[in-house]
């Protein structure tokens, strides 16, 4: 466990791999602070899960990381400022799925999925071949092929989660943001939600997800912890899901026990 | 947003002070058609109204702090309107039909400058109809994807004012004939503004060519003022729509 504190810096901290990190990040909603001096890299095919008791400022961070707010502090892409670089190339690198988005109820799967070509089309373009190329691959990977042709409407909340990733995959981008995205699903489509996720390291894709749940958290690569606006921890889950952590930030009685040499979290002591 | 009781204040400023103006332009109680500087005072109005809503709410990145501009830039020239009318009783009669809506006094220049407005704003707004889709998704998804927020909300905004500036100047304020088409078109043919926006815009016509018909035959030889009617037809419409949503939620 380690406790990272706010540094400036002219540049990327790791140079070489692609990677997007957020740079002594702070934030604060008039005059309360939602986030102070937060070192985080997202790299490349890692699965990084963000997590922290509620109100700890993890949307926040993911949608500065995201570029969707101005923040003090700098977010990298690459070694550019994610603020200097243009929004549609923005969008074409790094996808945001929001827990609370509006749904297009009344467009079909395949259109739905379409619209996460936006970033390579701009506001006038039409969608060529590689663009159709990337919403079959995107359909493919989250397996919504097979009900393409049907309004969002008609389909489950799981399926309907999948579809949204889709459209966040069809711009083939470098990093995928989510928030919360396991949130209203139960235990079964969880876990298929997020074993799609741990497939798609696979194919470079560095995601970063907010969860809630430590349980969840488990599965991921890294766990980077989130308390009053602070990363308390971060690191592989083992090192970061101990009940000592647990316990101090949530006010309760935890017990972590070990099952196959993964961290298990029971309320309760 | 303030489009519509611009227009309207517009052409009644108009009438009332060349009505104060010029004799000959006062004999007229009642009009067949509107003067052409009154429609052109009608489009200013509306576009001068918008362009104060988005100055009250500083710009196009709140929606619901530019809703409540319109609304209150509305209210305050309907007041206006109506003192102007209390002012000008006897000659600002045909205005206050016009206020009401009416298309008997649109003449054939008239439908030609609505035509052309639509030439030059409806194949914009066609060609933006992947990006309204994006909308669909969210503000913050569709800035996600990189779509410039502001910058296509004005553009929006701008093109549509100009159409209902362009509309209201000719015809006074006809209510919702402009919600009821889209909503009515959205259940029978899906969300894709590819088709809704056209459908809309014929459906729209359609319907109001039916409203209009029926403003001049329910009370023959009288003639009701269409924009009465569709908001009668109209107000029941949206309770229903709203009955409904509450229903389902």
């Amino acid at each position: 466990m380690r406790a990272l504190g706010a540094e400036r810096s002219a540049g990327p901290k790791r140079q070489g791999a692609f990677s997007l990190q957020a740079d002594g990040v702070s934030f604060a909603y008039r005059n309360r602070k939602v986030l102070e001096g937060v070192q985080l890299e997202l790299r490349p095919g890692e699965w990084l899960a963000l997590l922290g008791p509620n109100g700890a400022g993890k949307s926040t961070l993911l949608r500065l990381m995201a570029g969707l707010r101005p923040s003090a502090g700098a977010v990298w892409l690459g070694g550019e400022r994610l603020e200097r670089i243009s929004s549609w190339r923005r969008g074409q690198q790094i996808a945001f799925l929001s827990q609370s988005g509006g749904y297009p109820e009344d467009l079909a799967v395949e259109e739905v999925v379409a619209l996460g070509r936006t970033p390579h089309l701009g506001l006038l373009g039409r969608a060529g071949k590689a663009d159709q190329e990337a919403v079959e691959w995107a359909m493919q990977e989250t397996r919504v092929s097979a009900f393409r042709h049907r309004p969002l409407s008609t389909l489950s909340g799981g399926e309907r989660q999948r579809v949204l990733l889709a459209r966040a995959l069809a711009a083939r981008p470098k990093f995928l943001l989510l928030d919360e995205p396991t949130n209203h699903l139960d235990l079964h489509h969880q876990a298929e939600f997020l074993a799609l996720i741990a497939g798609l390291r696979a194919q470079g894709l560095g995601v970063l997800t907010v969860l809630h749940d430590p349980n969840l958290a488990r599965l991921a690569d890294r766990v980077a912890f989130l308390a009053e606006g602070r990363l308390l921890a971060l690191g592989q889950p083992a090192e970061v899901l101990t009940q000592e952590l647990l316990q101090g930030v949530y006010g309760h009685q935890v017990q972590v026990r070990q099952l196959e040499g993964q961290p298990v979290v029971f309320l309760g002591g | 947003m303030g489009a519509a009781a611009g227009a309207a204040f517009g052409v009644t400023l108009a009438v009332s002070a060349m009505g104060g103006l010029s004799s000959a332009f006062a004999q007229h109680a009642v009009f067949t058609h509107l003067p052409l500087s009154a429609t052109l005072f009608g489009f200013l109005g509306a576009l001068g109204a918008v362009a104060l809503a988005l100055l009250l709410s500083g710009g196009a990145s709140r929606t619901g702090d530019l809703i409540l501009a319109g609304v209150i830039v509305a209210s305050v020239l309907v007041s206006l309107t109506s003192y102007l009318m209390l002012q000008d009783a006897d000659r600002v009669r045909a205005v206050f039909a016009y206020t009401l809506g009416n298309l008997a006094f649109v003449g054939w220049s008239g439908v030609g400058s609505l035509a052309l407005f639509l030439l030059f704003t409806f194949p914009l707004l066609l060609l933006l109809g992947r990006t309204l889709n994006a909308l669909y998704l969210g503000e913050e998804t569709a800035r996600s994807l990189g779509l410039p927020l502001e910058k296509l909300k004005l553009l929006m905004i701008g093109a549509v004012t100009l159409l209902i500036a362009a509309a209201v100047a000719q015809e006074g304020i006809i209510g919702f004939v402009g919600l009821m088409a889209p909503h009515i078109l959205r259940r029978l043919l899906g969300g894709d503004h590819h088709y809704l926006l056209p459908a809309s815009a014929l459906g729209g016509g359609v319907l109001l060519l039916l409203a209009d018909l029926l403003a001049r035959t329910l009370v023959a030889p009288a003639e009701l003022p269409v924009g009465i009617l569709t908001t009668l037809l109209g107000g029941p419409f949206f309770l229903y729509l709203l009955w409904r949503g509450r229903r389902v939620a």
